[in-house]
């Protein structure tokens, strides 16, 4: 059973591992998923074991954002109205209002539908920041409320959205340190405070967000993309990112935006959902002065004015040519791509400020009536689409993945000594299977990445948002999108042996999702391989035919054969212990994978030590180098390592009386050391903050039992 | 450079620049006309808005009169604001160029003359108007313009508004000193 679909398949990959290397198409870092997969790791067991449904999981993100933002307009009403007697009653139906400004709108939608993993796990911090303040209005907020914001950064499973929980907590520091507090000595209070909620979030966090930073001005962000796909998703948002766009919500114009956009009453909802910043704004500037009971909603202003304009990017009349300029000239600055995310929290603030307009605004009852009732229609026939549509059947799906591919998988996972490409044909822009589209499927029949997750041996497959024939030239004609041009070339064969393919994958069970979801034509594929001798049919079933390729080249491989033989182990796509054995000085070991100048040669094989593959991180580096595949590739010197030996124990090389030597090694990505590194301070500090939290939480109760004992006593 | 040198060079410039701006103004207003109108501006600024209506269209006219009168009186500031204009739309490399530069203009022209953020506000909620039909009968360049005066406006307000209360908690500290 797999859940998934959209760019953050999360659900898929359960019990893989966590590493900072992905060895699918050649190999290439992929840092930026580390807490995707951590999270994911976790909640696809959870769901996995209670055998959940296949909407539950996308019911269980909305369930939980709905009732953070219910209680964060539950509080806004007590917090803001005068007490009357349906106090309760007018609480609760605020706090419905704002969760269902918050949650029916197209923009939440459409993200779901594209993100479906990240976006509401994400959405739980960013939205309890707002509710803690909110309960804590006009209340010291203690390092326990703080410690227990820290703790909620455990659903952070993304780079973007933690820059966004990061703003937001600077954004409430600055409230409290500017609006709230004036003497000096509480300032610094304060300030102690907040130095140890962001030291605690980000040793939580560490465990991803050190290799992450560690990585980002270094390679930028666009690297993982085709020029084409990283352009065209950009030119996208920045076309849909307009002011205009963005004060009705509209996301991906083709999709429920494209549905619900059109009619004159929807932009008059949406026009009035604008109303309440105008009016906070007005009411502010008849003030000659701001009273302090007015700093928070001035506040709340402020906030979504700076999202609101983060959320519009390059559009930004404010700050856009400058946004352009950081994404034109700065690599690591690509990373805000998706830059109309931020516009999350001036959502969130506006499904707060319409109730909040109702409750501050002193017009007569009836007035705001008819206004609510105007409101209320407009809601219900804008979001007409969402509240009466399949949508929302749910958008993650549950997969039945056929039998067929856990048979072939059994088959891949037995060959654990070894390592080999799997390579998949044909190749379309956006994978997807017939047997995958599961309950509403107009905007979600591709499951991405299925091949990439599911499969027990690397994989090569060409795809829309992939870049394999910029990671090495020579394979460059091997990657094509299918679009009816693909030819099998003069050295297709050499090529195949070479890049180390060792199973052909023609699958029968694709659909192009471009091409009004028909079947590719894989009949081509079928001819070539069937009649050439050097590939043997060795499955073939209603879903894929399976060809081996019967001379491929090794994964690790030492290029002197006559003179030295090499075995190898796969432990993991980042370490393969080797043991070479040679009756000559030089050798050249290679390994099938993308150049990557953080591959380490370790001398021996005691990888359990940490302290041992940092020690000798630098010994072989100068003999690393890149190899004619672009592959990674390293000249050893035997004689002189042999010598090394000598002063370093720990180099684990043999001279025999005939010559021979027996190097055994291994072959390891080093930047995995600080995810192995960091993963113990996460847990470390996770384990601090609930203890943390308990003992201060017992303690807040003790005393305030305290308190009202001797009150008690006192009115005695 | 101590605080009394420096509160110097300030009052220096201020200086340099009001006299700039007086004998700007004199090329096309007479004395007794620029009297008037200081007053007419002084009167102004010290009046609040205390009607009950949420809009009251007498003393937007007041407002709007106020706002005449001291771009008249202080054509200098019109000057930076066309310079900047042209800056903005010489190397700004965004496609929105000319209304990038008009906001800031406008921008520029409001806080620079002290204008109150309340007419600012108000005009950006005229401006919201005909975004909904814009929209419906998708005229959707247009819309786009008048819905982002709408927001860039109420932006403008709102750092007016932060400009004004800084200015009142400045006074306020240096008042106590």
């Amino acid at each position: 059973m797999y859940f998934g679909y959209g760019d953050s398949p999360i659900m898929w990959n359960a019990g893989d591992g966590v590493y900072l290397w992905d060895e699918n198409q050649f190999g290439m870092q992929r840092y930026s998923t580390v807490a995707s997969k951590v999270l994911g790791y976790i909640v696809a067991r959870l769901f996995n074991d209670i055998q959940a449904r296949s909407d539950f999981i996308f019911y269980f993100g909305i369930v939980v954002s709905a009732i953070l933002v219910f209680f964060c307009g539950f509080f806004l009403y007590r917090r803001f109205a005068k007490q009357s007697k349906y106090g309760v009653l007018l609480s609760i139906l605020t706090g419905i209002v704002s969760s269902s400004l918050f949650i029916v709108n197209n923009f939440i939608w459409e993200q779901l539908i594209y993100f479906p993993g990240n976006y509401f796990f994400n959405l739980i911090p960013c939205i309890f920041i707002f509710l803690v303040f909110l309960i804590r209005y006009k209340k010291e907020i203690r390092l326990f409320d703080l410690l227990l914001i820290v703790l909620s950064t455990i659903f952070i499973n993304h780079q973007f959205f933690f820059v966004i929980f990061i703003l937001e907590l600077f954004a409430f520091f600055i409230y409290e340190l500017f609006f709230v507090y004036k003497d000096k000595k509480t300032r610094i209070k304060v300030l102690i405070k907040y130095v140890i909620t962001v030291i605690l979030i980000l040793l939580i966090s560490s465990y991803w967000l050190a290799p992450f930073i560690s990585n980002i001005f270094e390679v930028s962000p666009s690297s993982f993309y085709s020029s084409d796909n990283w352009e065209a998703v950009f030119q996208g948002y920045r076309d849909t990112s307009r002011t205009s766009n963005l004060m009705n919500y509209s996301n991906y114009p083709g999709n429920i935006s494209g549905k619900i956009n059109g009619w004159i009453v929807t932009y008059i909802y949406y026009a009035l959902l604008a109303l309440p910043y105008a009016f906070f704004i007005i009411y502010f500037s008849r003030l000659k002065k701001i009273d302090k009971k007015d700093y928070f909603v001035f506040f709340l202003i402020i906030v979504y004015v700076i999202f609101f304009n983060l959320g519009q990017g390059p559009n930004s009349y404010l700050w856009g040519d400058i946004w352009m300029w950081l994404f034109r000239t700065q690599s690591w600055f690509g990373f805000f791509r998706s830059f109309n995310r931020f516009f999350i929290i001036s959502i969130l603030i506006n499904s707060l400020l319409l109730p909040l307009t109702f409750i501050l605004l002193k017009v007569k009852k009836s007035i705001k009536i008819i206004f609510a009732v105007i409101l209320l229609l407009c809601f219900s026939i804008t979001n007409f689409p969402i509240l009466f549509s399949p949508y929302l059947d749910g958008t993650i799906g549950k997969m039945e993945v056929p039998q067929d591919y856990f048979e072939l998988n059994t088959q891949l996972q037995s060959d654990t000594s070894q390592n080999y490409y799997v390579y998949i044909l044909p190749a379309l822009i956006y994978e997807s299977y017939y047997w995958s589209i599961e309950g509403y499927s107009e905007n979600y029949t591709s499951n991405y990445y299925f091949a990439e997750l599911f499969y027990k041996k690397p994989i090569l497959m060409e795809g829309g948002a992939y870049v394999l024939s910029n990671y090495s030239d020579t394979f460059k004609k091997l990657f094509q999108i299918d679009l009816g041009s693909f030819i099998f070339y003069e050295d297709f064969d050499e090529m195949i042996d070479s890049a180390g393919i060792k199973y052909i994958l023609v699958k029968k069970d694709l659909i192009d999702v471009v091409n009004k979801n028909l079947p590719p034509d894989y009949q081509k594929y079928e001819n070539y391989f069937m009649y050439n001798p050097d590939y043997v049919n060795v499955e073939e079933n209603e879903n894929f035919i399976v060809y081996e390729n019967l001379d491929y080249k090794e994964f690790i491989s030492v290029k002197e054969t006559e003179n030295c033989s090499i075995e190898y182990e796969r432990i993991s796509p980042v370490e393969y212990p080797f043991v070479l054995k040679c009756n000559t000085n030089q050798a050249t070991i290679e390994m099938l994978n993308t150049f990557d100048v953080r591959w380490e040669l370790v001398p021996n094989q005691n990888t359990q030590d940490i302290k041992n593959i940092i020690s000798y991180k630098d010994l072989l580096s100068e003999n690393h180098s890149s190899g004619i595949l672009s592959n990674n590739q390293w000249e050893i010197n035997l004689a002189d390592l042999s010598s090394s030996s000598e002063n370093y124990q720990e180099i684990d090389i043999l001279y025999d009386e005939e010559n021979n030597y027996t190097f055994k090694g291994t072959l390891y990505y080093f930047p995995q050391v600080s995810y192995r590194i960091f993963s113990y301070v996460s847990v470390a500090s996770l384990l601090f903050t609930v203890i943390s939290i308990i003992s201060v939480g017992t303690y807040l109760v003790i005393k305030n039992k305290n308190v009202k004992k001797y009150e008690e006593k006192k009115s005695e | 450079m101590s605080k009394s040198t420096k509160k110097k060079n300030q009052n220096r410039t201020i200086r340099y620049y009001e006299s700039l701006n007086n004998a700007i103004r004199g090329i096309y207003l007479k004395p007794q006309i620029v009297e008037k109108y200081l007053k007419k501006v002084s009167i102004n600024e010290a009046n609040t808005y205390d009607s009950k209506k949420i809009i009251d269209f007498s003393f937007l006219k007041s407002e709007l009169e106020t706002i005449f009168y001291s771009i008249l009186l202080n054509p200098l500031n019109i000057i930076i604001a066309i310079i900047l204009l042209v800056i903005i739309i010489v190397l700004s490399p965004n496609r929105y160029d000319f209304v990038t530069a008009f906001y800031y203009f406008i921008g520029y022209i409001w806080i620079a003359n002290d204008l109150k953020p309340f007419t600012l506000s108000i005009i950006s909620l005229i401006a919201l108007i005909p975004v909904p039909i814009l929209l419906a009968f998708k005229i959707e360049f247009v819309a786009e313009a008048f819905a982002s005066a709408f927001y860039t406006f109420l932006t403008i307000s709102l750092i007016g508004i932060i400009i004004q209360q800084a200015k009142l908690a400045l006074a306020k500290r240096n008042s106590r000193e």
